[in-house]
Formats: C-alpha cells, sequence, structure tokens
C-alpha cells in the first residue's frame, strides 16, 4: 500500500467515516505488521497536523503530572486512588516479573481491603515463599493445592471473594486447582494474567529468565497480559511468553509438565541461560556463563535431579561446545 | 508559567527541554501543558478510548521524565515525543486488533476491574527506583536525594556539598542512568523501547548501527536513527 493510500485511509477511519472494507484493510496492515515504519510515519505525519485543543478535566491530568514527578522521589505515590490510569504497557513484557528485592516486598502493609474482593472477604493476606533449592506443598482456602518451586512465592488471601480468586505468583508454582463453578482462579505474575477454571497446570515466571511458561496437564487455561490474549490453552499445551512480548504455543508431553515435582528437571527448546539460572536455583550453587552468545542458545536436555551437577554441565558444555571449570565453589562455563 | 500554552516558540520549547534535563520539576509541568494539547485530540480519535488515551499520554511522560537527562542530546526532542507517541499508537492498535476487539465487538470481554494493578504499577515503580537509589554510592545517594527529595538545584547542592556543579551533574545522570538499568533488570519494559542505554549513540544520525538486544525494540531504534 503506498503512503497516499495508507493516509487517507488512516483520515477516514480517525473521522469515522471509514467503511468496512476501509477498516478491515486498515486492520489487516496491522494485524500482518506489514511497512510498520511506513504506518507509524503516517501516524505521525496526520498527529502534527491535528489541530491543539485542550482537554475538558485539567484536574486528572494535574494529578498525573505531579504522581509522575513523585516516581522517582523518596516518597510513596500517595492514595490508592491517586492514580486514575493505569499502566497499561507492562504488558508487552513476559518474563517480567515486578520482583520481590529479598524481604522488603513482604512486609509492605497491605491491610487494605483489596476492592476486587466483595463483602465478607478478609483483607489479610498469606504469602508463602521457599528459598533456592527447597519446595513446598500448600492447600490454598479453596482447597486447591499448589507445589512451590525453589526461590518462589506465592500471596493469597486468608479467604478468597466469591467473584473469584486471586493470587500473585514470583517464580515457579505447580496449581492444581479445585473446580468452583464461576469463580475464576487468576493467578497474577507481573503483567501476566493466567485464569483457569479447575485444572493442573505449571506456571513458569522467574525473574531471572528471559521466558516465561505456562504449561497445562488437565483443563483449560486463558493466559493473558493486561487485556490481550495471549492462548487459551488446552491439556497438553504450553506457551512461551518471551520478554518482547511474542507468545508460542507448542505441545508437550504431559509427563514432562512440572517435572521437577518428582524431582526431574526437563527443559525443550529453552534458552541455555534459562537453563543455568534454574539449575543455579535448583542445585544452589552459583554458576556462570562467560561467554554471552551461548546465553541465547536453544537447548533440550533432560535430569534426573540426583544427578551430578558437574556431570549436568558437562553434558550441556558438551552439547554447545564449551568449556566447564570450577573456581571457589562456582561453575564457570565458556 | 503554564499560561500561553499555544504560544511557545520552538527555541522556548528546546529551552524547556534543556530545563526539564536538569531535573526542573515546574519545566516538566510546563512541558507537559505544552504537548498535551497537541497530543491528546489525536491520541483520543486514534484509539476511540478515553482510558487507553490517558495511559498512552501516562507511559509517555514517565519515559521522558526517567530518561529527562538524555533530553539535552537530542536534537529534536519536540520531535522524539510525538515518535514514541506515533509508536505507543501504533502498538495499541495491534494490541487491539490482535485481541480480536475489532472483530467481535459485542462479545468484547468488559475490562477487568484490577484496581490492585493500577496503584501496583505506579508504587512498584515507585519502590523499584526506591530501592534503586538505595544502592548509590554514599556521595552519589546524598547528590540525589538533595536533588530529588529535597529539591535543590544544581548550584546549591555545589555549594552545600562543596563540590562543582559540574560533578553534582554528572551524579545525577549517571544516578538517572543506574536508576534505569535497575528497572530494565527488574523487568520494567517500556524503558526498553527506546532510552536504554544501549541506545546511547542512537541519537546521532550518523552513528553505526548497534547490535540490539533481543529485548529491544528494533525498529523503533530505527525510526530514531533515521529520524
Amino acid at each position: 500500500m503506498d503512503k497516499q493510500q495508507l493516509t487517507h485511509l488512516l483520515e477516514q477511519y480517525l473521522a469515522g467515516k471509514a467503511t468496512e472494507q476501509e477498516r478491515q484493510a486498515l486492520f489487516n496492515m496491522v494485524h500482518s505488521n506489514a511497512d510498520e515504519e511506513q504506518f507509524k510515519q503516517v501516524i505521525n505525519d496526520l498527529m502534527q497536523k491535528e489541530s491543539p485543543e485542550f482537554p475538558v478535566n485539567a484536574e486528572p491530568w494535574q494529578k498525573m503530572v505531579q504522581d509522575i514527578v513523585q516516581i522517582d522521589k523518596g516518597t510513596a505515590v500517595p492514595g490508592k486512588k491517586a492514580t486514575v490510569f493505569t499502566l497499561y504497557r507492562w504488558a508487552a513484557a513476559a518474563a517480567i516479573i515486578l520482583l520481590v528485592g529479598g524481604g522488603v516486598y513482604f512486609y509492605m502493609n497491605r491491610t487494605r481491603n483489596s476492592s476486587v474482593a466483595t463483602t465478607g472477604t478478609s483483607a489479610t493476606f498469606k504469602i508463602a515463599s521457599t528459598s533456592a533449592g527447597k519446595q513446598q506443598e500448600l492447600v490454598l482456602p479453596d482447597g486447591s493445592h499448589v507445589w512451590l518451586n525453589g526461590g518462589s512465592s506465592l500471596r493469597y488471601p486468608a479467604s478468597f471473594s466469591d467473584k473469584e480468586r486471586t493470587v500473585e505468583l514470583h517464580g515457579e508454582a505447580w496449581f492444581d486447582v479445585q473446580h468452583a463453578d464461576k469463580i475464576p482462579f487468576v493467578i497474577h505474575s507481573g503483567a501476566i494474567t493466567t485464569t483457569v477454571m479447575g485444572t493442573a497446570f505449571d506456571v513458569r515466571a522467574y525473574p531471572d529468565q528471559q521466558t516465561m511458561v505456562v504449561a497445562v496437564q488437565r483443563g483449560k487455561v486463558k493466559v493473558q497480559s493486561g487485556n490481550a490474549l495471549l492462548a487459551t490453552l488446552q491439556k497438553g499445551q504450553l506457551v512461551k511468553i518471551k520478554a518482547d512480548g511474542h507468545a508460542a504455543v507448542d505441545t508437550i508431553d504431559i509427563a514432562y509438565i512440572a517435572a521437577w515435582k518428582q524431582g526431574d528437571l526437563y527443559y525443550k527448546d529453552e534458552m541455555l541461560g534459562d537453563i543455568i539460572a534454574d539449575l543455579q536455583r535448583v542445585y544452589n550453587t552459583p554458576i556462570e556463563i562467560k561467554r554471552a552468545s551461548l546465553k541465547q542458545v536453544i537447548t533440550t536436555a533432560s535430569f534426573n535431579k540426583n544427578t551430578d551437577l558437574r556431570k549436568a554441565l558437562e553434558v550441556i558444555c558438551r552439547i554447545n561446545d564449551a568449556r566447564l571449570s570450577e573456581k571457589n565453589g562456582t561453575f564457570i562455563i565458556e | 508559567m503554564a499560561s500561553n500554552n499555544n504560544v511557545v516558540t520552538p527555541g522556548d520549547e528546546k529551552e524547556l527541554f534543556l530545563q526539564v534535563a536538569e531535573g526542573d520539576e515546574k519545566a516538566f509541568e510546563t512541558l507537559f501543558n505544552v504537548f498535551l494539547p497537541k497530543l491528546y485530540p489525536f491520541i483520543i480519535k486514534f484509539t476511540k478510548s478515553e482510558t487507553a488515551a490517558q495511559e498512552i499520554v501516562q507511559e509517555t511522560f514517565i519515559r521522558v521524565w526517567l530518561s529527562r537527562d538524555k533530553l539535552s542530546e537530542i536534537e529534536n526532542p519536540g520531535g522524539w515525543l510525538f515518535k514514541v507517541v506515533s509508536n505507543e499508537c501504533y502498538s495499541y492498535l495491534r494490541k487491539s486488533i490482535l485481541n480480536n476487539k475489532f472483530s467481535h465487538p459485542i462479545t468484547a470481554e468488559p475490562e477487568p476491574v484490577n484496581t490492585t494493578s493500577e496503584s501496583f504499577a505506579l508504587k512498584e515503580l515507585n519502590r523499584l527506583i526506591g530501592e534503586a537509589v538505595d544502592q548509590l554510592p554514599a556521595q552519589r545517594k546524598k547528590i540525589y536525594r538533595l536533588s530529588r527529595n529535597e529539591g535543590k538545584s544544581i548550584p546549591e547542592i555545589a555549594s552545600i556539598l562543596n563540590i562543582s556543579p559540574n560533578t553534582v551533574k554528572n551524579a545525577l545522570v549517571t544516578s538517572l542512568k543506574f536508576i534505569r538499568e535497575y528497572l530494565i533488570k527488574y523487568g520494567v519494559v517500556f524503558f526498553l523501547m527506546l532510552l536504554t542505554e544501549k541506545n546511547e549513540k542512537i541519537f546521532t544520525a550518523d552513528s553505526p548501527k548497534q547490535p540490539l538486544s533481543i529485548l529491544i525494540n528494533e525498529t523503533e531504534a530505527q525510526m530514531i536513527i533515521n529520524g
């Protein structure tokens, strides 16, 4: 499509005068991402031509400016309703867990009633957390079972509301969710929301990995980023969400999902950097990859957890033509 | 100072950006008031959603504020601002389409009421930044806090600490850079889009194309180079 045509289409669209065909043509372009640069340029041109006009309600805008300049000050952002607008753009980022730098997050005062909860819900929250190398099983107020993998934490209310069961995950956990008619179970991990109605699945969202994975063993799971639907998964399917927002659905043998629960480690087509980060956590031993390019290499590997870490790393190095050495208790791969 | 919004000359505009680069909050407020009327009418026509338009404005200006030190390096900061917004608009349209909002307008899901995440997001940013500042080396931390928490100007800080204004300025620039890197490390993606440290060179039109990491939006960087 040439620039003039695109400009015309966009002008029609902006004026609300586009025909169904014209809208479709426009959307197809965006959907296929064809000529992204040109499209953005046309947007830019039209934006500059627009006549300035001050938006009506001035107050929220003033508040916005104030909130923004407060962001890098020591003071916390005032009040819950101070910000009327949502930062929905976190969205693009999958393995993006707004993480928990140490103990601070857990002790933040969150005793105010969440407005998501309905009447009769206690405002107190519980947090279960595991250190690297350890796992923990817990039962949630609705009877759902959760297995937390090492270096993970789960925040959940003392009792669930009757509209929605919401939890917050950092790290990795296996969920076996109790079926509750019309009450979805929702897991927040950074900007990604995973919604289920009684299923068994694994969510892997560690902050130091570039890819987030949700894998379903039983039932059906919906994964979104903000309002954007990334995938609807059935048994035997998984979705890999990269930091840049790209989501790819793949299949997986359900026997391998959350293999860590049985003490096995299984990585299919994962980036070496992510695999090593995981191994560090599981074996609680520092491992360094000196050759940066190795981190992006896609590798498939499986180990029984009883495998000696050195042996496991030797195998990985052999596959990737790398050298393994050890210094002061740290493994080095180059 | 915020009056006469439509009568800001290009020279004034450049001056405004320079002041914002120094961390002048009032200048930032003025900048916001100057650009808002120029941006908002278009954004709202484009997104056809007041919420989305407001979010785009907010994200754009957060980026500006947290990368303010770079504003003095950009040839045409006003043009850059428009580019950021154009990109955001395109992304918004793309996401809406991929989300099928347009094919089935009636069955589109109602926005999940997620009030925990809205104040969570800004609060979280604030908290992460607090952590980052905490990790700054003693002198730099002191300078940063004098500037941001106590609102002292560069000359004032220089005189309080008995060091040169240049040292103060450099400390602030380095601190901001550290904050951005910290945010990126903890996954705050929207900063990856344009003003990451790796893209420092892209503000000069004749710089060689930098090898970009997997997390950066390459097409946006390209736009700036061709600017």
